[in-house]
């Protein structure tokens, strides 16, 4: 329960992160999607429907913050999360390339989905071919950052473990 | 009894999506402001951001203008120690002086306006990438309301579209989605102003007929009754006559300068349709 509570306050100190930098060329270009790593990790130790829920708040939180319509991260997070449970199925998310592979997959599922619903709602945003390398390049970037969170998450989470059992 | 919980997890994963699809379809027809659940969460939140903010600054201020010198100088402990601490002390009159003179611009942009106005320090900015809007220090306990008009020394940068007890959110003109009625300066030819990246942004329905030049000033019209009448924007900086179309093809360099927005005052100028709209609800 430590690292579940520990992922929402990590994620929303994140966000709150990518706000401030948002000035940085470089810092936005490496944009790292921390939200879908914890989903994932998240999703080898708890419940779907805990994971579900904070990829549905994570959403709402960057919705508050963010000047876009209320609900369009909220929504794009859940289907992300839909999206990873499926992935998978097919991808061994308990082995580290497997990992890496549904991270990546979903970024660009995440990205992907986020020019169809601008075009969905109607929003005015123009898309370069730079663009579409950020993407690729965040994808790339999330991948590859995962086994270090997930490390750190697995010593939080061994930290609980020997906590809960009194050791 | 398996199936029993499989169809009750169905209704929740229902539900989330219904609730994230009625928040999209709510918002929808415009920009409305948070409501008091929201609030609630950006004033729980938002402080955690301000002190980022800060924190970042500090390390930021500290890193570029003091440790980038520091290294240079190297040849002795006590000269060394000595003139860290008055390139520190200078360090810190540079940045009262470059913030006093920030102040100074804005004082004057207070003189000249005829509305009250308030200031407000810029906490964080949209953590997505996709839209353009900034976070303030300021909300509706300084009097701030829906809708009024945000600007700074250099000219306008945008208007509120969400407010909470000590935050509110900005979205800028250089967003897509935003628009702003605006004349050429010079010639007084009107066109709306919409955003393309924080670098330029678009005179749109201009008149093939129009007279605007490259350099010519565009200043808001006061149309709309958001924005005061004459506010800088920006300077035209390419027009384009595109054969077959009905308007002027026309490029504005935005006159704030957005990568660096810190300070900002808000207009006490209420809209009336937001005025009308609250009582309406």
């Amino acid at each position: 329960m430590i690292t579940y509570i520990f992922s929402w306050f990590i994620s929303i100190l994140f966000i709150l992160f990518k706000g401030v930098i948002q000035n940085h060329a470089i810092l936005k270009l490496i944009d790292v999607d921390i939200v879908i790593v914890l989903i994932v990790y998240l999703l080898m130790f708890y419940r779907e429907m805990g994971v579900g829920i904070f990829a549905f708040g994570q959403g709402l939180i960057i919705d508050i913050f963010s000047g876009g319509i209320l609900g369009l991260f909220a929504l794009l997070y859940l289907i992300v999360f839909f999206g990873i449970r499926i992935f998978s199925r097919s991808l061994d998310i308990y082995s580290l390339v497997g990992q890496m592979a549904v991270i990546y997959i979903a970024v660009l599922l995440k990205n992907i989905l986020m020019v169809l619903f601008i075009y969905i709602f109607s929003m005015e945003i123009a898309l370069s071919f730079f663009d579409f390398l950020v993407f690729i390049f965040s994808a790339i970037c999330s991948g590859l950052i995962s086994p270090i969170i997930f490390y750190l998450l697995n010593l939080l989470n061994r930290f609980s473990i020997s906590l809960n059992l009194g050791i | 009894m398996l199936s029993i919980k499989r169809i009750k997890i169905f209704w929740i994963w229902a539900l989330l999506i219904f609730i994230a699809l009625f928040f999209i379809s709510a918002n929808l027809g415009g920009k409305r402001s948070w409501d008091p659940s929201e609030q609630l969460v950006i004033e729980i939140i938002a402080p955690f951001q301000k002190f980022i903010n800060e924190t970042i600054n500090i390390t930021e201020r500290v890193w570029l203008k003091y440790f980038g010198l520091i290294n240079t100088h190297n040849e002795n402990i006590r000269m060394k120690k000595e003139l860290d601490s008055l390139k520190m002390e200078n360090y810190l009159y540079q940045e009262m002086l470059a913030t006093n003179q920030r102040l100074q611009q804005l004082l004057q942009f207070r003189d000249m306006s005829d509305q009250p106005v308030i200031a407000a320090q810029v906490i964080g900015r949209d953590p997505t990438g996709w839209f353009q809007s900034v976070i303030i220090d300021k909300g509706k306990n300084s009097g701030i309301k829906l809708n009024m008009p945000v600007v700074n020394a250099e000219g306008i940068v945008g208007k509120l579209v969400s407010v909470s007890n000590n935050y509110s959110k900005v979205l800028l003109i250089i967003d897509q989605n935003s628009s702003v009625d605006c004349i050429i300066q010079r010639s007084r030819d009107s066109g709306i102003i919409k955003g393309l990246s924080s670098k330029v942004c678009k005179l749109d329905y201009v008149l093939k007929s129009s007279d605007v030049h490259v350099g010519d000033i565009v200043v808001t019209s006061g149309l709309g009754g958001i924005f005061p009448k004459g506010i800088p924007v920006g300077e035209v900086t390419e027009v384009k006559d595109p054969p077959g179309q009905l308007f002027k093809d026309v490029r504005i360099r935005p006159a704030v300068d957005f990568s660096k927005l810190e300070e900002l005052l808000i207009i006490l100028k209420e809209d009336p349709l937001a005025n009308y709209l609250a009582r309406e609800e």
